[in-house]
C-alpha cells in the first residue's frame, strides 16, 4: 500500500480521529485492568478473552485510522494472546509483565498520535523484538502440553482448509474509511489467498458514484484459521450477513458464484467469541456469556459529554445563582406586601436556582476509583523494584467526589502511597523478624462523611519514629520540642524543608516533600491528620470538602466588610450576656449551657480597622469542626445563601483564614472563612506560639 | 482521432484516491463522451470497418491508487467494453498493480475481455 | 503627553510595543502583550493582613483579581483615588493583576538602539526591575520588566516557595 492511501485515509478520517483515540485509550485501560487482576497461576478464560479482544479491537481501528504503527505491537499481542487463549501456551506472570509494557508502549503511541507527543521508536522496538521472541519460541503451531484437558469447543482448529469467502459490503464503505486493502492483508496472513472482484455497476454509467462501493469480493483461502478468525478481520467493514463463509471440499471450485448470493451466517464452530451484530467492535453486543469487562459506559444508558462543554454549563449556572441572588437583594427593598406575587415568585426562582444547581453539580462527581485504579500498577512495580511484599487494598472506590478534586488529589496521594512503600513498609526480613506477616498491606479507603470526603492510606508498617523525627526537626532549625504530643510531632513531616536528599530517594520523588503535599491539599480546602504506632503502622487521612464549587453559607458583617462562613460549621448563633462573658487563661471564653466555648473577634484575626470591640454588642456564631469549638464574634448577621466559590489563589495567593472569594450580589468580593484553619490560627496567636510556614493544622 | 480503429491512450495521472475519486471519474467521463461521439460519427459516416474502436489507460504517471481508484478503474473498462470499445490498462507501476490484483480486480478485467469476445 | 511616533527603523533590530504610565512625576512603560486591559478604579475589597500597597481584590467578570498599587508600592506621588485614577489590568506567569497607576498615556514603539541601560542609581524603582531607559523625543522612559517585579518576594503576590 502506498503511503499516498494513507494519507487518503487521514484526510476522510481525521474528524473520526477522536472516537478511535477515546475508544483505544478505554481499551489500553481495560486490558491494563484486566491484567492486573488475573491469577497469573490460573488466568480465568473470560479474563484472556476480555483482553485479547481489547488488542484486537486496537489493531484493527489502528488499521482503519491508518495508524500504521500501532498495529506492529498490537499484532504481535493479539498473536500471544489468541495462542493463550486457546490453550496452545501456558501463562506466566512474566507474560502480564511485558504485556503490560506493550500496553505502555502503545499507550505512548496513542498519545503520540493524539496530542504530537514525542515518543521511543526504541521502546516499540525492544516489546515488539520481546514480543516475537514469545512467539517463536511456541512455534507457529502447536498445543502445548497439558492443553488435552480442554473441552472441544476451546480447542483450535489446526486442519488446513480451502475457505471460499463471499463479502458483500454495504455501499458506503469506501466512504466510512474501511479500508479494503488491509483487509485483504490480513487475509493473507492467515494463508494462500486469491482474490476475485465483481463490479456490478448500474445501467446507467451516468449514475455511477465514484465514491460508492460496487464491489463484491470472492476471496479463496487456503488456511489453518478458524471462521471467527476471519470474521474477527471483518469486525468494522462487514455486518454478519455480509460475510458468507464456507469450505471448499473439490477441486476446481469452477465459476465464481454471483455476487448477490442470498448470505447465509456461516456456522459458528467455536463457542468462544460471541457474535458480531454491528459493524464496529464497540457496537458489538458483548452481553454474550463470557462476556467479561463489558464497558460498562456503553451499557447504561449514557452519553458523552465533552469537559469544557460540562464546566462551561457549571459555570453558566454558577452566574445564575448570583443573578437569582442579586434579584432577592434588590427584592428585599420592595414592599412584600404590596408586591406578594413578586416575591413568591422570586422564592420559587431561589428553589429553582438551588435545584439546578444541585442536579448540574452532581454531573461533576466521579467515582475515586478513577484515581485509584493506577495504584495496583504502581504498587506492584514499586514493591519489585524495592523487593518489598506488598498487598494493595481499596474500599470505598464508588466515592463520588468533584471532578477538580480527583485531578488535583492524584499527585499528593500517589505521593503518600510512594512513601508508604518507600518508608513505612518495612522488607520482608524486617517483618518476618518482627513477627508480622512477609507481605505488607497498604489500605486506600475513601469515604463521606459530613459534608466532606475522607480518604485514608494505612499501611501496617513500621510507623513514624518520633526520636527521629524529633532529631531531624531540630536539625534542620524547626521549632520542635519534647513537649510535642505525638500528634504535634507527626505534622512536623509536613513542615517545609523537612524533606532532604537523604530521605528523598528516586522513588518517593525528586525534591518533593510532603510540605508539598500538605499545601495541595490545603489549596483544595483539606486537611491532613496523621495516626501512627510504632511497630504498627501509620494511617493518614486526607480530608476535603465536597465540591469546589459551591457552598451553603452565611454572610457576616464586620465593620463594611462582609465575610462568608459555611453553614456546616455553624451550630448556632447568639448574642451574649454581659455575665456569660469571661477571662480564662487569658482568652475570652462565653459560657454556652455550662461549657466554656472560645471567643474568635474577627475583627482582630483579619486586623480590620472598624467593628465592634466589646462582646456584648456583638453577636457569636457557635462553630463546630470535628469537635472542637468556638464562638466566632462578628458585627452583624446578614443572610444565608448559596455561594459560588471563586478561587483566590488564581491570581493572588492563599489568604490565611479564607477558602476561597464570593462575588455578592451587589458585585463585591467577600471571604470565605475557612472555619478550622481560623481557629489554627487563634490558638496559635492566642498561646504565642509561632505558626509554620505551612499553615499546620492539627486535631488535638 | 479521425479513425476509432486506431488505439488512443488516455495518459491518467494524478491521485486515484476516495479523496479526490469525483475529479477522476469526471476526468473519464469527458473522455469517455469524446469517444461515444467520435464513434457515432464513424458509425454514421461507414468510416470504420469494425465498430468500437480501442482505448488503453496509461497509468504510469498515476501518484497513487487505493481501492475506490482500482474501482473506478475496472468500472470504466467494463463500460466501454460495453459500449463496444476495447478498453484495457497498460503502463501500471509494480505496486499498483499488484494492488490491483491483490484486491481482485483484475479479474473485472478479465470477465469483460471475455465478454467482449463473446459478444 | 507623548506623541505617539513610530521611529524610523535604522535597521537596528525589531521594535517593541510599549504601554506608557505615569507614577508621580516619572514616566514608564510596559511591555503592551501583557496588557489586558485599562480600568477605572472602584469596589476593590480589601483583604486583612496585607501590605498597604495591596489594595485587596476586585471582581473582574467573575474571577477574583488582585490590585495593587504601585505609587504607594514605590513610594511615588500621591496616592489619590478618583474618577481619573486608572488600574492597569496586566497578564504575566499566569496570573491577572491590577495595577493603580497615576495614569495612562499611549503605545509607543521604541527600537533596540533607543533604549539604554539604566545606571544603577537610587531609582523608586530598584533597577533589578529595569529593562532598561527608553528615549523618546526627550522623554525618559523607565522600562519596567513587570514578569520580575510580580513574581520578586516584596510583591508579596506568590509564593515564593512555589518555584
Amino acid at each position: 500500500m502506498t503511503t499516498a492511501n494513507a494519507k487518503a485515509a487521514n484526510i476522510d478520517l481525521n474528524q473520526f480521529n477522536g472516537v478511535f483515540f477515546e475508544e483505544c485509550s478505554e481499551h489500553l485501560e481495560e486490558m491494563e485492568r484486566v491484567l492486573l487482576s488475573l491469577d497469573d497461576a490460573a488466568p480465568d478464560p473470560d479474563a484472556l478473552n476480555a483482553i485479547f479482544r481489547a488488542a484486537h479491537s486496537i489493531k484493527g481501528g489502528a488499521g482503519i485510522f491508518g495508524f500504521e504503527d500501532m498495529t506492529v505491537v498490537t499484532h504481535l499481542l493479539e498473536s500471544l494472546l489468541d495462542r493463550v487463549r486457546n490453550h496452545q501456551i501456558p501463562y506466566s506472570s512474566a507474560m502480564t509483565d511485558l504485556f503490560l509494557e506493550a500496553g505502555d508502549v502503545v499507550a505512548m503511541q496513542l498519545a503520540g498520535h493524539r496530542e504530537g507527543k514525542p515518543f521511543s521508536a526504541e521502546n516499540v522496538e525492544q516489546v515488539s523484538l520481546k514480543l516475537q521472541r514469545l512467539l517463536d519460541a511456541v512455534g507457529a503451531s502447536g498445543e502445548a502440553a497439558g492443553s488435552g484437558a480442554d473441552a472441544p469447543g476451546a480447542m483450535r482448529q489446526t486442519v488446513i482448509r480451502r475457505l471460499e469467502i463471499l463479502f458483500t459490503p454495504d455501499r458506503d464503505i469506501f466512504q466510512r474509511g474501511v479500508r479494503v486493502e488491509n483487509l485483504v492483508e490480513e487475509l493473507k496472513e492467515l494463508g494462500e489467498l486469491q482474490t476475485s472482484a465483481t463490479v456490478s455497476l448500474p445501467e446507467d454509467f451516468a449514475a455511477f458514484d465514484p465514491e460508492a462501493c460496487y464491489t463484491s469480493w470472492c476471496f479463496s483461502l487456503t488456511t489453518e484459521a478458524s471462521d471467527n478468525d476471519i470474521r474477527d478481520i471483518f469486525i468494522f467493514a462487514a455486518e454478519e450477513e455480509q460475510l458468507v463463509i464456507r469450505e471448499v471440499r473439490d477441486e476446481g471450485e469452477g465459476e465464481l458464484p454471483p455476487p448477490d448470493v442470498a448470505g447465509r451466517p456461516a456456522v459458528e464452530e467455536e463457542s468462544l467469541s460471541s457474535q458480531v451484530h454491528g459493524r464496529r467492535a464497540y457496537d458489538r453486543d458483548e452481553t454474550a456469556p463470557g462476556a467479561f469487562g463489558r464497558r460498562s459506559g456503553e451499557n447504561e444508558s449514557s452519553i458523552r459529554v465533552s469537559v469544557s462543554k460540562a464546566d462551561q454549563l457549571i459555570n453558566q449556572v454558577g452566574e445564575l445563582v448570583i443573578t437569582q441572588a442579586m434579584l432577592s437583594q434588590v427584592a428585599a427593598s420592595i414592599d412584600p406586601v404590596l408586591h406578594e406575587t413578586l416575591h413568591r415568585s422570586l422564592l420559587q426562582l431561589e428553589r429553582n436556582t438551588r435545584d439546578l444547581q444541585r442536579s448540574v453539580m452532581s454531573i461533576r462527581l466521579v467515582p475515586i476509583s478513577l484515581v485509584f485504579n493506577r495504584f495496583p500498577r504502581m504498587v506492584r512495580e514499586l514493591a519489585a523494584k524495592l523487593g518489598k511484599q506488598v498487598e494493595l487494598r481499596m474500599t470505598g472506590e464508588g466515592t463520588e467526589l468533584d471532578r477538580g478534586l480527583i485531578e488535583k488529589i492524584t499527585d499528593p496521594l500517589t505521593h503518600l502511597v510512594r512513601n508508604c512503600l518507600d518508608h513505612g513498609l518495612e522488607s520482608t526480613e524486617a517483618r518476618v523478624a518482627a513477627a508480622k506477616g512477609p507481605v505488607g498491606t497498604i489500605t486506600l479507603k475513601a469515604s463521606q462523611m459530613g459534608g466532606r470526603i475522607i480518604i485514608d492510606v494505612i499501611d501496617d508498617g513500621a510507623g513514624l519514629n518520633r526520636e527521629k523525627i524529633l532529631r531531624k526537626a531540630v536539625e534542620r532549625g524547626i521549632p520542635a520540642s519534647d513537649a510535642m504530643s505525638n500528634e504535634e510531632v507527626w505534622q512536623l513531616i509536613f513542615a517545609p524543608g523537612f524533606s532532604t536528599a537523604e530521605t528523598v530517594t528516586d522513588i518517593s520523588g525528586r525534591g518533593v516533600g510532603m510540605d508539598v503535599v500538605l499545601r495541595n491539599v490545603q489549596a483544595l480546602g483539606g486537611r491532613i491528620q496523621i495516626e501512627s504506632e510504632p511497630g504498627a503502622g501509620t494511617r493518614i487521612t486526607i480530608s476535603l470538602p465536597l465540591t469546589l464549587a459551591i457552598l451553603d453559607g452565611l454572610s457576616v458583617g464586620v465593620g463594611d466588610h462582609r465575610f462568608i462562613l459555611p453553614l456546616n460549621a455553624i451550630v448556632e448563633s447568639l448574642q451574649p450576656k454581659k455575665e456569660a462573658v469571661k477571662t480564662l487563661n487569658g482568652m475570652q471564653v462565653v459560657n454556652v449551657r455550662g461549657e466554656y466555648i472560645p471567643i474568635l473577634p474577627l475583627r482582630e484575626l483579619f486586623n480590620l480597622h472598624n467593628g465592634v470591640t466589646d462582646p456584648c454588642s456583638g453577636i457569636f456564631v457557635l462553630v463546630n469542626v470535628e469537635g472542637e469549638q468556638a464562638a466566632i464574634m462578628v458585627d452583624s448577621l446578614l443572610d444565608e445563601h448559596q455561594v459560588v466559590i471563586k478561587s483566590l489563589e488564581e491570581n493572588y495567593r492563599k489568604v490565611p483564614g479564607a477558602a476561597g472569594a464570593t462575588i455578592l450580589g451587589d458585585g463585591k468580593v467577600a471571604l470565605i472563612l475557612d472555619v478550622p484553619a481560623l481557629l489554627q490560627i487563634w490558638k496559635n496567636r492566642t498561646y504565642g506560639r509561632e505558626c509554620p510556614a505551612g499553615e499546620v493544622t492539627t486535631n488535638e | 482521432m479521425g479513425n476509432t480503429n486506431e488505439t488512443s491512450f488516455l495518459a491518467l495521472g494524478g491521485e486515484w484516491v476516495i479523496t479526490v475519486i469525483n475529479q477522476q471519474l469526471q476526468c473519464l467521463m469527458g473522455h469517455r463522451k469524446t469517444m461515444l461521439s467520435e464513434m457515432a460519427c464513424d458509425a454514421r459516416e461507414g468510416t470504420s470497418a469494425a465498430p468500437g474502436g480501442a482505448v488503453t489507460l496509461d497509468m504510469s504517471r498515476v501518484e497513487a491508487l487505493d481501492a475506490s481508484g482500482c474501482q473506478l478503474l475496472a468500472s470504466f473498462v467494463q463500460v466501454m467494453r460495453r459500449d463496444g470499445v476495447k478498453a484495457g490498462v497498460a503502463e501500471m507501476p509494480a505496486s499498483f498493480s499488484e494492488l490491483f490484483e491483490s484486491l481482485g480486480y483484475h479479474r473485472v478485467l478479465q470477465a469483460a475481455d471475455q465478454a467482449y469476445e463473446d459478444a | 503627553m507623548n506623541e505617539q511616533e513610530t521611529i524610523g527603523l535604522s535597521g537596528s533590530g525589531q521594535t517593541q510595543e510599549y504601554l506608557t504610565f505615569s507614577l508621580g512625576s516619572e514616566e514608564y512603560g510596559m511591555d503592551i502583550l501583557k496588557v489586558q486591559e485599562i480600568r477605572g478604579y472602584d469596589a476593590v475589597t480589601q483583604i486583612a493582613n496585607t501590605p498597604d500597597f495591596i489594595k485587596g481584590v476586585i471582581n473582574l467578570r467573575g474571577v477574583i483579581v488582585p490590585i495593587v498599587d504601585l505609587r504607594m508600592k514605590f513610594r511615588l506621588g500621591n496616592a489619590d483615588y478618583n474618577a481619573f485614577t486608572v488600574v492597569i489590568i496586566i497578564n504575566v506567569l499566569g496570573k491577572v493583576i491590577g495595577l493603580v497607576v497615576d495614569g495612562v498615556s499611549d503605545v509607543v514603539a521604541l527600537a533596540q538602539d533607543q533604549i539604554k541601560q539604566a545606571p544603577e542609581m537610587g531609582a523608586a524603582v530598584d533597577t533589578r526591575y529595569i529593562n532598561g531607559l527608553g528615549t523618546l523625543n526627550d522623554q525618559m522612559l523607565i522600562l519596567v520588566d513587570m514578569e520580575k517585579l510580580m513574581s520578586s518576594e516584596d510583591m508579596q503576590l506568590i509564593e515564593q516557595t512555589r518555584h
